[in-house]
């Protein structure tokens, strides 16, 4: 699908898609956006969308920023296609570069969120199986996690510790280094 | 607004894109929760790191400080910039190898009696790696070993993770010194594997070597026509018989590939048996293109060089020939007695 002709191409685009999300609102989006979920792809093949594709896992307000991060993407996808079937001169790769940077840029952006919304964009990620955005949100996790004492990871987290201060001890005292 | 709740998968997953060249952040993130802790201590989420970072970085050196009885060994980290203490000193303990997280370790002068499977099996019941989780010296090795394996729970050593040399068979007598014995951890047996044809400059040969791809490599130094090391690897494909041979790899050019001045400028021809290696090979990172080189120019105190095969690239970690052992990960014992039973040191035992 993603390597057909021009022609298909823009039909594919012009096909829309209905989302709904949890709370029963609706989003229309791009067959070209809506593909970015494998599990929506799955469903558009299977041709099982007429109606509307309900997200029940996903509420409005995530689904907002899933589509926010997909059409962004979709964009990008197209792009490159684009490029890579012409030849590469100087001019086309600056025109790369350019975007690519820019995507870089809305990523950072998009990642300014809270901790639960974080976590529920990696749920919505998942659930929509979305790999460019369970990449992007678990490494922000991980970026967010590296560096910290387990204290402060158990704050930012939420996360009850559940080791008796005999097994916290004694790990700490085996891998003193790690808490230097 | 608390974060909601992920599956282990989910927290398997951002935990998979912790740096593996900073093993310390795993650590910590292990002591969170008991949750935490379970999934990073998973053989399964190793696996999956490995995966997701496939080129281990070295996080270290275990370097021998003093080769005779007693033995003493340094920790020393790869990357300044890393975490982990400047050097830790294991006085008593003499380093054998380090692989998936776990060094072994001599702590006394091998007695006559020791057997070679009994060494084997030293590998796959080994001590976990962690700089502080060695304990005091023991005064003989089975106690050491008994003594890890109850205090560390240590998950088994992964499967399939092969194949994987033993570097122990020039001391054993009663092998022929060109005979190897290959320990395959995912078979859990022992095999003996003939070693490629010796070369003309017999230094010390690096028996065995995985790089991440599963194939057997060796390797070895030549000095004709000039200075080079010399890969072989051992194919079972192009033969109809289907019998595994050493077939002779690629070689890299020394003089090209260490700095100026780091061989002795020039080279007297001598007998085969009265030559002197100047460069002998020390070691490899398991899973790496990367080799430790050595250098003994006459009358110098010769210099260690880690060398990147694929990339062709050296540089110097050591401004002495001694013999080093990399690792490139640490383990993280399981401390969660409920969740391991008695798998994790059963699983290890039956080499």
């Amino acid at each position: 699908m993603a390597s057909a002709g021009s022609g298909d191409e823009k039909a594919a685009a012009a096909a829309m898609i209905t989302l709904i999300s949890s709370d029963n609102e609706k989003f229309e989006v791009t067959e070209a956006t809506a593909t970015l979920s494998q599990t929506i792809r799955h469903m558009i093949e299977d041709g099982c969308t007429d109606g509307g594709v309900p997200l029940p896992n996903v509420t409005s307000k995530i689904l907002a920023r899933v589509i926010e991060y997909c059409k962004k993407h979709a964009t990008a996808a197209a792009g490159e296609e684009g490029s890579s079937s012409s030849f590469s001169d100087a001019a086309f790769l600056e025109v790369d570069r350019a975007f690519l940077e820019e995507l870089e840029e809305f990523d950072d952006a998009f990642l300014e969120v809270d901790r639960a919304t974080l976590f529920d964009l990696i749920l919505a990620a998942n659930y929509l199986d979305i790999k460019g955005l369970l990449n992007l949100t678990c490494q922000k996790v991980a970026d967010s996690v590296k560096g910290k004492t387990p204290e402060q990871i158990r704050e930012m987290y939420n996360i009850v510790n559940d080791l008796t201060p005999e097994e916290e001890a004694e790990i700490r005292r085996e891998t003193q280094w790690a808490f230097e | 607004m608390p974060p909601p709740e992920l599956s282990d998968d989910l927290v398997g997953e951002f935990l998979l894109r912790l740096p593996p060249d900073d093993p310390a952040c795993l650590l910590r993130a292990s002591l969170a929760c008991k949750r935490w802790r379970r999934i990073l201590a998973d053989p399964a989420f190793r696996r999956r790191h490995r995966e997701l970072h496939p080129a281990p970085s070295i996080v270290g050196f275990l370097r021998i400080v003093k080769g005779d009885p007693p033995y003493a060994s340094r920790f020393v980290p790869n990357s300044p910039a890393s975490n982990l203490p400047p050097a830790r000193d294991l006085p008593g303990w003499l380093p054998y190898d380090c692989r998936h997280g776990r060094a072994l370790f001599l702590t006394t002068s091998p007695g006559p009696g020791t057997e070679l499977d009994e060494r084997a099996a030293l590998l796959a019941k080994a001590i976990a790696l962690a700089p502080t989780q060695v304990r005091r010296p023991p005064l003989q090795r089975r106690s050491a070993l008994r003594r890890g394996r109850r205090r560390l729970r240590s998950p088994p050593l992964p499967r399939g993770a092969l194949p994987c040399g033993l570097r122990l068979e020039s001391q054993h007598r009663s092998l022929p010194s060109t005979r190897h014995v290959c320990l395959c951890l995912g078979a859990r047996r022992l095999s003996i594997v003939d070693g490629p044809p010796p070369s003309l400059c017999q230094s010390f040969v690096i028996s065995f070597m995985s790089m991440g791809d599963g194939e057997l490599r060796s390797m070895d130094v030549e000095d004709e026509p000039s200075l080079c090391l010399r890969l072989w690897s051992r194919e079972a494909a192009p033969y109809s018989d289907g019998v595994a041979r050493w077939t002779r790899g690629r070689a890299i050019e020394l003089e090209t590939l260490l700095p100026d001045g780091a061989l002795p400028v020039s080279r007297v021809p001598l007998a085969p048996a009265r030559r002197i290696p100047s460069v002998i090979l020390l070691g490899f990172a398991e899973g790496t293109d990367v080799i430790f080189v050595g250098t003994l120019p006459r009358g110098h105190r010769g210099a260690v060089y880690m060398v990147q095969l694929n990339a062709g690239r050296a540089r110097k970690v050591f401004d002495k020939c001694i013999l080093v052992i990399p690792y490139t990960s640490f383990c993280i014992p399981v401390t969660d007695v409920a969740s391991t039973s008695e798998g994790a040191r059963e699983g290890v035992s039956s080499a």
